[in-house]
């Protein structure tokens, strides 16, 4: 998700608003709050389906990213240690809630029941054509956070997998495994509740 | 991963299979030219990943969000204390407020600079010209009532001006009051009600006898 120079009001591009925040302009904060809130709203609601819940977590994030602006070298995208934090955020207050049967480190580890399953690509179940949206949103829903953070990443954010693994603290190839993971128990999920709607016809 | 691609078992495809998909592109592989199961795999999982970008976030949250951040940054000092933590998405009508109490700040004053001209070229006080019940002008303060009173015994011709530089100068105070009780941690609108009460004061000084003495003795 390489993105281009960004300006987001005429006159000031985003590198300019990062520095005027750090010197504590308050019409900069806002301007970048303004950039980015939609896209960390929306992951952290995704991940917690509660727009309260999702609400403070972002403007923890906000706050955290805002306060520690300061420390911002423009080593990695301002966007991606933006979602780092969000995404650390959000997992945290998953792990607080005991939510998240999955932590980060067992995250990052394969999981014997995972592996490949022969039976997965039966000829019979095909799910081309089959998905909608609200079906597919609430598999997501279900899915372990673990997982669902990094497939909301990846797959509908649209985020590299170089950029996942600097916000999640892991391999390149550690993302790749676990996106790979999150679309198998996708499909199983969406296999399933596709059985369960042909039963009821 | 077996060197031979075509003899690869499903299992041995399936491990390889997350670093194939993400190289981007179709998947070409000898395995899938025999294997309906994985090649059914395939398609699910890129179905999966293509019906993804399709639920793009679009969701904002409330104002709420902001404003709580703000007010945050306010208290930790990280945003001057000009900002107003509270007002958030009522920003333009803040700063409409704050004009009109600038653009009475600066009429208030324009009259006292005038009334201070004309004071200093005011004639001898004569007693004939007292005028006596200034409440008529509508001024139901005693201390304002009072003022033109004593400079209408003094200079009856400055009294109409002192009456318009109260009528402003007391807009401008109402202004600033009214402003600050809407939204209490305005401090533009703080500042500006001291500057009013500021120019209130000085009108009195003006009405007071050292100032017409002043001014007398000048002449």
């Amino acid at each position: 998700m390489t993105q281009p120079k960004k300006t987001l009001v005429p006159g000031l591009t985003e590198a300019e608003a990062i520095e005027r925040a750090k010197a504590g302009d308050a019409a900069s904060f806002e301007a970048l709050y303004a950039l980015h809130k939609r896209r960390v709203y929306s992951l952290c609601l995704r991940m917690v389906s509660n727009t309260a819940e999702a609400e403070d977590l972002a403007q923890e994030a906000f706050l955290q990213l805002f306060r520690k602006i300061g420390t911002f070298r423009g080593e990695s995208a301002f966007s991606t240690w933006l979602h780092r934090l969000s995404v650390n955020v959000v997992l945290m207050h998953l792990r607080k809630k005991g939510l998240s049967e999955v932590s980060l480190d067992e995250m990052m580890e394969p999981q014997q029941e995972d592996g490949p399953k022969k039976d997965i690509g039966a000829r019979d179940n095909v799910l081309a054509g089959s998905i909608d949206r609200v079906n597919l949103e609430r598999c997501i829903e279900s899915l372990p956070p673990g997982y669902r953070i990094i497939f909301v990443l990846h797959d509908i954010e649209g985020y590299e997998h170089n950029e996942i693994a600097e916000m999640m603290g892991c391999s390149i190839g550690n993302s790749k495994s676990q996106l790979h993971k999150a679309r198998m128990k996708l499909r199983d999920l969406l296999k399933l509740s596709k059985a369960e709607k042909a039963a009821k016809r | 991963m077996t060197g031979d691609k075509k003899n690869m078992s499903c299992a041995e495809f399936q491990k390889e299979l997350p670093f194939m998909f993400e190289s981007g592109g179709d998947i070409q592989h000898e395995h899938l030219n025999d294997c309906e199961d994985c090649g059914s795999l395939v398609r699910d999982l890129r179905y999966i990943a293509d019906q993804a970008k399709l639920l793009l976030p679009m969701h904002d949250p409330s104002p709420r969000v902001w404003n709580n951040i703000q007010s945050s940054l306010s208290k930790d000092g990280l945003i001057g204390n000009e900002q107003n933590p509270q007002r958030g998405h009522n920003v333009a009508a803040q700063k409409k407020n704050n004009l009109k109490l600038a653009v009475a700040a600066g009429s208030a004053a324009v009259i006292l600079v005038i009334l201070l001209s004309m004071q200093r070229s005011a004639p001898a006080p004569s007693t004939d010209q007292v005028a006596t019940n200034s409440a008529q002008d509508g001024f139901t303060d005693q201390d304002d009532v009072q003022l033109l009173t004593s400079v209408a015994a003094q200079a009856p011709n400055l009294k109409p001006v002192y009456a318009a530089s109260l009528r402003d100068v007391n807009q401008y105070i109402s202004d600033a009051r009214a402003t600050l009780a809407q939204d209490p941690s305005n401090d533009e609108a703080r500042v500006h009600l001291r500057q009013a009460y500021a120019q209130k004061a000085m009108l009195y000084r003006m009405g007071t006898t050292r100032s017409f003495n002043e001014s007398s003795s000048g002449q």
